[in-house]
């Protein structure tokens, strides 16, 4: 257990605000901002100067109860997630990361003016409802000059009163989802069984009746012709059509500044109250480490489990809520845990909480939690069945964790790194189950003595795919990048969303391995012609399930989608809450960012499943040079060697001489670190960022469906423009916090900016800590299962964020940065002749940077 | 000609299958044994069922109408499930092809059936899968787990002549198995392209109160390359 480090008890700034729809409400909202900040400011014992620094960080709540006491509030549900069910499930709460908001809508969608908007302090990650009250954390309360920053970053604040109903429609199985004209897709935007929708349409949108009702105009046509029940309601607000969608293409990039955007005073953990006219306001406040993120309740709503992604850290925080309009919260415990903890769960008698990971396979968990909390480690090997050899794969994308309701097993949807498929080349998307009596993964591993199917002689000459022994199933594309997960009691399912195809998935999950029990997938998006673009459902990232378990809403984080979908029918409903702040340009790069479906862009995998947040997975892949005897440019990658698979050169033949070459390039970092023009990649070969997105996306194609030629990518390149607009104004850097070095950190910048260790003649502070040159540098020990390297030099790597990129070096052969500052030698500068003082010094500077 | 893997050909023979009996079992897989040949479960085995109603009863809610809903008084009843008296505590040879059609059909505890049919017999289970090319052990002991198709596969391809997959599995404590079927997809003058069928999971952990078959739908597909 560590204690929180004092400078994090620092003044909580941005009060929340609220937006509220009806235009009288919205001129309450000085005043009820005002009140809140009263009621901050008496939360948190000063409105100026905050809790005093202290050993461990102080409760921000602390008022005496001017009534008497309640009981606590007990969790609806104990995970947190992005969107929850709220107030007898008739309101459902959002936290909408991109504009810092919790949007607060109408669970029956029948009235969309009721939606509210509480502007946050910072951008909200998981919510947990609990009585009226919900708990909701914060990632980052920005410095002021980050907050200013911030603000243009995300554009202006939701207009509640802009919420409004798309299409209904009932959705289809599997996986297929057309592509639309701007003509058709408009249909799907606005919701033309409203009453008044077509006589309001906008100028240029077509005519929604007939739109509607034609199978020509609209291919996946909507088969609730009549207005749904919710929206025959009378109360229904009549519905405007939004504007005809702008082309992408033309509006410039806003970059942000790195080392202003990131600053931060802390995380938060918000406790918000139910208010009938703003939608929330704050009881209860808590600075924690920054990047706060996942979220579970212990059953008694006595204490609370918060994970902190990028400060790699966990926090035990207790919490008084039996005050009406106070809630008094502590920290309990801090524990350091391995990178990017994530989702939280938390078992039924509140004793033990596990917490997934980005990075990694191992779950955090936490035992004794309902005393004095204790830190351990549930290793759950990913996809056992699908692992060659007996070293568990790596894993990644741990967004989620959940229970069975009887506690026997746990759940981490996620990928596993490597594992073999028919068809895979990076690995596949799981959902393991942890054994919780065992504390063995539920599946067992592929046994090589597996039986081939027999062939019975009365077939004349089978094919040799025929029996394709020892096939493994192939890639679950419908998993692709899982972002949420629920279990049905009801059914004995799980309820996962997947980011990458913009999927709903219902999982057996009574199987061992639910990945291949699947039982309904549905479609949720609707995507522009050529674009893999989606205008409405794209990645959805969080589930709230109704109290009766048959329906579920979906928010889609990437257009700003609230879907309700009824389980039993797929019938579904829609309502738009936001549009996106950022330029037209940036906001298609950021559905481009975590899309999945484009060939030309993904291979089945977009930039988020490896720049999760725009951070890394912690992998070294193989950038593999395939037939490197007849072609020495073209390389792609793969998780593994072995999910290279033989390349048909004919209709029944392969191509046995090839010889392959395999290079390690670990994921590098991307937020905060792409606005310089160029050059970029690992030799600097790239001139731009545009460029190097076009060899990226070479580099990420599965390698036996590859485009011929980079002209064949013409009709693409304002895709990557987007997305490269994206990077520089959108995908914003972890939070951290500025403290004035320590000693031992001044002595590390010292070496750092010495002559005699030279790390600041090519890692330049003023440009990112990079010359963005590439050096010849002397050759590392070849890591097994790879090659010598074709090219030693390599572009200086930025700095920025290092600490939390681990592993080092191109070939990852470092673990940490102690490692990498003693083994570096005279490689990169010369750190070899420095004390194990100086070294510590130095790192403890770069982890700084 | 034929042309059995190397590795298969002791399987075939340990099998025990006889290929003079090719007739009778293929013409046994078109679809399982009358309801009414179904032995009548052991008292035993109501029971072990009967402790695991409650998960059965959440489970048929997704497993169709058929197993879920009460049956009206003209519809078949719903075939059996699995139970712990279909396990034998000592091992029994694999039954002969002529004995399978005594075998008592029963059903998945989760998902739709189709297109495949479930046999138990003396220990053993045999699965039938019509349309389906070959059969993957996924996970799990392979020991006594015994794969074959028979049919005219390639005619599958044209939609003539279906193949027939055939999964034979010991039944035994401590079971956890998956298996894939391998389906084709027939794309006219595309060609056929195979891809995955159904999954199909056998379990029977030591704290079970009852053995579990649960079989999947083929997964959702998406041809990347085409878009």
């Amino acid at each position: 257990m560590h204690v929180v480090p004092p400078m994090l008890s620092a003044v909580p700034r941005r009060p929340a605000r609220t937006s509220l729809s009806p235009a009288p409400l919205r001129r309450l909202s000085m005043g009820a901002a005002l009140a809140l900040v009263a009621l901050i400011g008496c939360s948190s014992g000063s409105s100026t100067t905050g809790p005093a620094p202290s050993a461990q960080p102080q409760a921000s709540a602390s008022a005496a109860p001017s009534t008497p006491a309640a009981p606590a509030r007990t969790p609806t549900r104990r995970e947190g997630s992005a969107a929850v069910l709220f107030d007898s499930d008739s309101s459902v709460v959002i936290a909408d990361e991109v504009h810092d908001a919790l949007i607060v809508a109408p669970a029956s969608f029948a009235d969309p003016s009721l939606t509210r908007v509480v502007q946050l302090p910072g951008p909200p990650a998981q919510i947990v409802a609990a009585g009226d009250l919900v708990f909701v954390t914060v990632r980052t309360l920005p410095e002021p000059d980050a907050e200013a920053a911030r603000a243009i970053v995300r554009g202006p604040a939701p207009d509640p009163s802009a919420a409004h109903r798309l299409l209904p429609e009932t959705l289809g199985p599997g996986l297929e989802a057309p592509y639309l004209a701007p003509s058709e897709y408009r249909v799907f935007l606005s919701d033309s069984t409203a009453p008044s929708a077509a006589a309001s349409a906008a100028p240029g949108a077509a005519p929604a009746s007939s739109a509607a009702g034609s199978s020509a105009a609209a291919p996946s046509a909507p088969v609730s012709a009549a207005p749904s029940a919710a929206g025959s309601s009378a109360s229904a607000a009549p519905q405007s059509p939004p504007p005809p969608k702008k082309k992408p293409g033309g509006t410039k990039p806003r970059p942000f500044d790195t080392a202003v955007v990131r600053k931060s005073q802390g995380g938060l953990l918000l406790a918000l109250r139910k208010d009938p006219e703003k939608g929330f306001t704050e009881t209860g406040r808590l600075l924690l480490p920054p990047d706060a993120w996942g979220l579970a309740l212990t059953p008694d709503g006595r204490r609370a489990v918060v994970s902190h992604a990028w400060s790699a850290t966990v926090s035990v925080v207790d919490i008084d809520s039996t005050a009406p309009s106070a809630t008094s919260m502590k920290v309990a415990a801090s524990f350091s845990t391995a990178r990017e903890p994530r989702g939280v769960t938390v078992t039924n008698d509140g004793k033990t909480a596990y917490v997934s990971h980005l990075v990694g396979s191992d779950l955090t968990r936490i035992d004794a939690l309902d005393a004095a909390p204790k830190l351990a480690v549930s290793a759950l090997p990913p996809a056992p069945h699908r692992t060659r050899g007996k070293t568990p794969l790596p894993a990644s994308l741990g967004y989620a964790v959940v229970l069975s309701p009887d506690d026997t097993r746990l759940f981490a949807p996620r990928h596993a790194i490597g594992a073999e498929a028919s068809d895979a080349w990076w690995g596949v998307p799981v959902v393991d189950v942890l054994d919780r009596k065992t504390g063995q993964p539920a599946v067992a591993p592929h046994d090589k003595r597996s039986p081939t199917t027999v062939l019975r002689d009365d077939i004349p000459d089978p094919p040799d795919w025929h029996a394709w022994a020892g096939r493994l199933p192939a890639v679950a594309r419908a998993l692709v990048q899982p972002r949420a997960a629920l279990y049905r009691k009801k059914t004995d399912t799980l309820l996962i969303a997947g980011e990458g195809m913009d999927t709903l998935v219902e999982l057996d999950a009574l199987a061992p391995d639910p990945a291949l029990f699947h039982t309904t997938t549905l479609s949720l998006a609707k995507y522009d012609t050529f674009g893999h673009d989606p205008v409405r459902g794209g990645a959805p990232t969080a589930l709230a399930l109704t109290a009766d378990e048959r329906s579920v809403y979906v928010y889609c984080a990437s257009t700003f989608d609230l879907v309700k979908i009824d389980l039993d029918t797929h019938k579904s409903e829609w309502l738009r809450l936001a549009d996106d702040g950022l330029p037209d340009d940036a906001a298609q790069g950021r559905r481009l960012y975590s899309n999945a479906r484009s060939a030309e862009l993904s291979g089945g995998l977009a930039c988020s499943a490896c720049h999760p947040d725009g951070r890394d997975d912690g992998y070294v892949w193989r950038e593999a040079l395939l037939d490197a005897e007849h072609d020495d440019t073209d390389a792609v990658f793969l998780g593994f060697r072995s999910n290279m698979k033989r390349r048909s050169t004919g209709p029944f033949g392969f191509s046995p001489n090839e010889k392959n070459r395999y290079y390690p390039r670990q994921t590098p970092m991307l937020a905060g670190r792409v606005r310089a023009p160029g050059p970029y990649g690992w030799h600097a070969e790239a001139r731009t960022l545009i460029d190097r997105l076009v060899r990226g996306f070479r580099l990420h194609r599965a390698p036996w469906d590859r485009p011929a030629g980079l002209g064949d990518l013409g009709p693409y390149l304002h895709k990557i423009d987007s997305l490269a607009d994206f990077l520089q104004s959108g995908l914003l850097p972890p939070p951290t916090v500025a403290h004035p070095l320590t000693d031992q950190e001044k002595r590390g910048k010292e070496i750092f900016d010495s002559e005699e260790a030279q790390c600041a003649k090519c890692h330049v502070p003023d440009t990112g800590f990079t010359d963005r040159t590439a050096y010849p540098i002397r050759a590392l020990p070849v890591q097994d299962g790879f090659d010598p390297e074709r090219n030693q030099s390599f572009k200086t790597p930025s700095l920025l964020f290092i600490a939390g990129t681990a592993p080092y070096f191109h070939d990852g052969s470092q673990a940490t940065l102690e490692d990498l500052i003693k083994n570096n030698g005279t490689r990169m500068g010369d750190t070899g002749r420095l004390s194990a003082e100086d070294r510590a010094a130095l790192v403890a500077y770069l982890s700084t940077l | 000609m034929l042309r059995l893997p190397r590795s298969a050909r002791p399987t075939l023979l340990l099998a025990g299958t006889a290929l003079a009996g090719v007739a009778l079992a293929t013409a046994s897989f078109g679809g399982p044994p009358a309801p009414s040949a179904t032995p009548t479960a052991t008292a035993a085995a109501t029971a072990t069922a009967a402790a695991t109603a409650a998960a059965t009863a959440s489970a048929d809610a997704t497993a169709g109408a058929a197993s879920s809903a009460a049956p009206a008084a003209s519809a078949p009843a719903p075939l059996p499930l699995l139970t712990a008296a279909d396990v034998l505590d000592t091992p029994a040879p694999m039954p002969a092809e002529e004995d399978w059609p005594q075998g008592k059909a029963v059903r998945p505890l989760r998902g739709a059936p189709e297109p495949c049919t479930f046999t138990v017999l003396r220990g053993w289970l045999r699965i039938v899968c019509k349309d389906r090319l070959g059969a993957n052990l996924v996970s799990g002991d392979p020991t006594d787990v015994k794969l074959a198709v028979t049919g005219y596969p390639t005619g599958t391809w044209v939609g003539v002549s279906p193949a027939f997959t055939m999964i034979t599995i010991r039944l035994r404590r401590g079971a956890n198995q998956i298996l894939s079927l391998l389906s084709v997809l027939v794309a006219g003058y595309g060609g056929a392209e195979p891809i995955d069928g159904e999954a199909i999971a056998f379990l029977y952990g030591e704290d079970q109160p009852a053995p579990l078959l649960l079989i999947s739908k083929p997964a959702a597909r998406l041809d990347l390359s085409g878009n």
